[in-house]
């Protein structure tokens, strides 16, 4: 059944609409960063990255995972690479720099 | 699975080894392999974004300063060059699955010609980087108060990119193989997980690289 789904062709239409939509978020990433938006910069790169990769996720990859186990281990390497950044950061973000005595 | 009728056909073709029960267990297992493959491919580019965060953290100017060198209008038609290249492999599989061989000859041909020209075009941002001496290490030199957070963002954008840069010459390699393959008619409209789990390996080439172009071409771009 999931082999079926799976095999089912998509037409022509919906990968060219996928690239003009990724080509117009990648315009709208380039565009906003040549303007002065202060923090918000790297927030709408990051955010429009992020939905750029959901785009290409749920439109290119998504049918090979289809099972519960896979989408599962798909996750699971976007929630370790969350823990690895978040708790990076935590201490990073929460410690103030001690200088060496020498310096 | 409900028909029993696919399955015997699917036992009469080649290629289905024979631990698998069918082709579509045999394919779950293929795509289960590789998406534990992917999962760790996240974690090796992740310790390199979580190194890149620390130190954009803790030198922010320096790090605008330095990705102002470099080459945003070639970054960006390596973007273009790469999704291009993500929707050009689906075509592939899809002219694979509808049994045009020839079309998905020409088309992952054309997938892989194109991950080689993002190759090329990085090596001629390398090339600029080395005349204008921002190579850490072989050939650097920069002033001013940023030019240390200046080094230190090169050796991350080497670092990033050079192992990006890896993953597109193994995907791109392995794409070329596959379209010899496919004009062989080694894959049909019931063969093609190998094509199908290449085309998710160099997805995720092209998901890496759509976080390492803001990161490392579009700060400090304004004012």
């Amino acid at each position: 059944m999931t082999t079926e789904h799976a095999d089912a062709v998509k037409p022509l239409r919906h990968y060219f609409t996928l690239l003009a939509a990724l080509l117009i978020l990648l315009a709208i990433s380039v565009g906003s960063a040549l303007l002065p938006l202060g923090p918000f910069n790297v927030t709408i790169n990051l955010a429009v990255s992020g939905l750029m990769t959901y785009l290409v996720m749920a439109s290119f990859m998504h049918e090979t995972a289809a099972r519960r186990l896979t989408w599962l281990t798909a996750v699971t390497g976007f929630i370790w690479l969350a823990i690895l950044i978040g708790l990076a950061l935590a201490d990073y973000l929460s410690r103030s720099p001690v200088p060496a005595p020498w310096h | 699975m409900s028909d029993a009728a696919t399955v015997a056909a699917d036992h009469g073709h080649d290629g289905i080894e024979e631990h698998f029960d069918d082709a579509s267990q045999q394919r779950e297992a293929a795509a289960f392999g590789m998406w534990v493959f992917l999962a760790t491919e996240i974690l090796f580019f992740g310790v390199l974004f979580a190194s890149y965060t620390i130190c954009r953290v803790l030198y922010p100017q320096g790090f605008a300063v330095a990705s102002r060198h470099t080459d945003l209008v070639l970054g960006t038609i390596e973007t273009v060059v790469l999704l291009t290249s993500s929707t050009l492999v689906m075509l592939g599989l899809r002219a694979l699955q509808l049994d045009r061989r020839r079309a998905a000859t020409a088309l992952l041909g054309s997938t892989a010609a194109l991950g080689f020209a993002f190759l090329v075009l990085h090596g001629f941002e390398y090339y600029r980087e080395y005349t204008e001496r921002l190579i850490p290490g072989l050939n650097f030199h920069q002033e001013g108060p940023q030019a240390r957070a200046v080094e230190l963002f090169f050796c991350l954008y080497y670092a990033i990119t050079g192992f990006h840069s890896l993953h597109v010459l193994i995907g791109a390699t392995l794409i070329l193989i596959l379209t010899v393959r496919v004009a062989r008619g080694a894959f049909g409209p019931r063969r093609h997980t190998t094509v199908e789990l290449t085309a998710l390996y160099w997805h995720l080439v092209d998901i890496v690289w759509l976080f390492v172009f803001p990161l490392i071409y579009l700060i400090g771009r304004a004012g």
